[in-house]
């Protein structure tokens, strides 16, 4: 009797030093002993909904800046232009950071989640320590394919794998299917994540477009709703609207 | 009853981002706002958009049935709209930005009911963290 109480209050313990060790870990602990913060929980962006917050334009390559004229011009005389959101098709990497709807990160040690609102679209991020597969073999999707390792307290993810005929917000900027994406993610205050977007295209841009975006961390009521898109769509999409890389 | 005014909103254009996350929104005229005296005739719920059906007599009297777009669900909710918050029968004021081709429709910019309440700030922006209303363009 004596011993199974023992037993019960060893076990009873080891399992309250468990929890109380998860409880107190912030992120996830990695192989080197480093704690990574811990970003769990829903985001807000802290700017509006065009790409880049200072409004300024990539370096494009002389044919993207004629598709990029183009399509200025045939907005300014009232035309709609080409964004295949209207499709409800999703928004795709690198759009799915502008967060137009708020973001919801879940964290392991092994794998960073972002779920969107917008359109319900998710992100895995792989945290442990694969290789992503090379460019002509990788599959090619909204989102890519997002490998991540941590520098110190910094999220550093390369995506490949990309889509050529995503938006970067609802203005006409277009990128290729060369697209490639770099992020560093930091925490700058308790409420504050800040991201560091160095986005490659040698079709479309001439050097690499940085961009620096803010999420401000979402109060205690502010919860991912579903978001279907296809559930009342009422856009007339011409077919010249629809956009081919 | 429809009156319509040209507003000084030219100011603002292009500073400040487009009103509709889910869509370009170059088919409203962000020049012209057009307030309706309706009667709601059925309000959508739904995505990527919510939609207000109502009627409104024409210049011969006769009555004409208007679609007016807001935002999602997830956007307008959190600016305090409900699934009912319009509900069929009910008279309403809305401002619009209407519809670039003319035909009965246009982009919500607000309401009023008889009541004295009021809805506002639904056309489709999310407001920056802290900030207390969204730019409308």
């Amino acid at each position: 009797m004596m011993r199974t109480v023992a037993k019960l209050t060893t076990t009873l313990g080891c399992l309250l030093c468990a929890t109380s060790v998860l409880a107190q870990v912030p992120g996830s602990k990695l192989p080197n002993g480093s704690i990574t913060p811990d970003w769990t929980g829903v985001w807000e962006r802290a700017q509006g909904i065009r790409f880049n917050p200072t409004n300024e334009l990539p370096s494009f390559t002389p044919a993207y800046a004629a598709r990029y004229e183009k399509a200025m011009a045939a907005r300014a005389r009232g035309e709609v232009v080409a964004d295949p959101t209207s499709r409800c098709l999703p928004q795709g990497m690198p759009r799915f950071m502008v967060a137009s709807y708020p973001l919801e990160i879940l964290q392991t040690a092994k794998q960073v989640t972002i779920i969107a609102e917008w359109s319900s679209q998710v992100r895995r991020i792989f945290t442990d320590g694969r290789k992503a597969p090379p460019d002509d073999e990788v599959e090619i999707t909204f989102n890519g394919y997002s490998v991540g390792h941590w520098e110190g307290q910094t999220l550093v993810v390369e995506t490949n794998g990309l889509r050529g005929d995503t938006s970067f917000d609802a203005t006409p900027l277009e990128h290729s299917d060369q697209i490639k994406v770099s992020e560093r993610i930091r925490q700058v205050d308790a409420n504050t994540l800040e991201e560091v977007m160095t986005v490659t295209d040698p079709v479309a841009f001439s050097k690499p477009w940085v961009v620096t975006r803010r999420f401000k961390r979402g109060g205690p009521d502010l919860q991912i709703m579903e978001y279907v898109c296809e559930e009342n769509n009422r856009e007339i999409i011409l077919p010249n609207q629809i956009r081919k890389p | 009853m429809i009156s319509l005014r040209t507003s000084l909103l030219l100011c603002g254009l292009g500073l400040a981002a487009p009103a509709l996350a889910h869509h370009s929104a170059n088919m409203f005229d962000p020049t012209k706002q057009v307030v309706l005296e309706a009667t709601v005739k059925e309000f959508q719920w739904s995505n990527p958009h919510i939609w207000i059906q109502v009627m409104v007599p024409n210049a011969k009297g006769v009555e004409e049935e208007w679609s007016i777009e807001g935002g999602s669900p997830n956007l307008v909710g959190r600016q305090g709209w409900k699934r009912n918050s319009f509900k069929p029968g009910e008279k309403v004021t809305i401002t619009i930005r209407p519809l670039r081709n003319g035909d009965p429709g246009g982009s919500f910019v607000s309401a009023a009911f008889p009541d004295g309440r009021k809805l506002g700030n639904g056309a489709g922006v999310l407001p920056a963290a802290g900030a207390k209303e969204a730019p409308a363009y």
